[in-house]
């Protein structure tokens, strides 16, 4: 039966690529796609600890408290490993993750009906609210996190939906249920927050 | 990127580079619900496909049951009809005219109903004792 034979060798020596040992620690974001696709638990693990740091800083800039951004990002990573069969490798796989933890934090908004409270603004130049580039390249990390602590909600999250994640008025618009309108008032609104408050600290001298 | 403000591209560069360790329960709860999800979702322990099967196994004894005992249910009949065609007909009662002679009352007889007073019975349909 020498055609078993070498049927058998082939299978013996060949090992499926998404398989993670401990020898192979660096896989490929390819590889742990497909060893999360067939539930592999090392998978998942592997693209839990390369991407949460990332991830919870991006729902810590949503929700303002270190448990509520931990909370959006144990659902969004569960989320994440329950339909990564509808992932397609036409996009990024980190963008893919980032999309769904933003969303998972506008659900936990929607939940405590944080983005009630929306106002429109008319008649306004959104270049008096302008910030110098300057002062953005200066800001401490911890600065970062602090200014937007210290806004609104509604008024931190559009910012971070329009100047972080690059979405448009028209999609945030979408995503929060308010007009397209309101989603630019808000967003000049944040603005004039910011720069009063980088003034407050110091780093614009305008 | 929707913005082109200077501003707005500088301070999204930066935020976008931030960094937070999760603690170590983060992974544990994650992993919890792993595992829930893949034991399967459970109503008062059973699963519910258990459920599901069990209702049907019930129903389809409880709908062959009440087939079987129902006298107009065509596919019953048919099965009594076999039946019949593999047994001999042996009626439940023989009977004999000799028995019923004289059983019949002056009253009961042909010939005093009002009905029948004007017929006249062939003599070959007599019963001449």
């Amino acid at each position: 039966m020498p055609m078993t034979i070498s049927l058998r060798q082939t299978w013996a020596v060949s090992e499926p690529a998404s398989v993670i040992t401990p020898s192979n620690p660096a896989m490929t974001e390819q590889q742990l796609i497909i060893g999360c696709k067939a539930n592999e638990r090392r998978a998942q693990r592997a693209v839990y600890n390369r991407y949460s740091p990332v991830m919870l800083a991006v729902a810590r800039r949503y929700t303002a408290r270190d448990a509520d951004a931990e909370d959006v990002l144990i659902s969004a990573f569960f989320k994440v490993f329950d339909k990564i069969g509808t992932f397609t490798d036409s996009g990024s796989f980190e963008g893919w993750i980032r999309r769904i933890v933003v969303n998972e934090a506008l659900m936990l908004l929607r939940k405590k009906h944080a983005l009630k409270q929306a106002s429109e603004i008319e008649d306004v130049n959104p270049t008096s609210f302008s910030v110098p580039a300057e002062a953005a390249s200066r800001l401490a990390e911890a600065d970062i996190m602090n200014l937007l602590d210290r806004m609104p909600v509604g008024y931190r999250t559009v910012f971070n939906l329009y100047v972080v994640e690059g979405y448009k008025h028209r999609e945030i618009a979408e995503m929060l249920g308010i007009s397209i309108n309101t989603s630019k008032s808000q967003l000049i609104l944040a603005k004039k927050r910011m720069r009063e408050q980088l003034t407050a600290l110091g780093y614009s001298n305008s | 990127m929707a913005s082109f403000d200077p501003f707005d591209r500088e301070f999204g560069n930066r935020a976008r580079g931030l960094r937070r360790t999760p603690s170590t329960q983060s992974w544990n709860q994650l992993e919890q619900r792993l595992d829930r999800r893949r034991r399967g979702t459970r109503i008062l322990g059973i699963r519910p496909w258990l459920i599901a099967a069990m209702f049907l196994i019930v129903a389809g004894i409880t709908i062959v049951a009440n087939m079987n005992y129902d006298p107009n249910n065509p596919l019953a009949k048919r099965a009594e009809f076999m039946e019949e065609l593999s047994t001999p007909y042996t009626p439940a009662e023989v009977f004999e005219p000799g028995d019923y002679q004289g059983e019949a009352s002056e009253d009961e007889s042909p010939d005093n109903d009002s009905d029948f007073r004007d017929v006249v019975v062939a003599d070959k349909y007599r019963v001449h004792g």
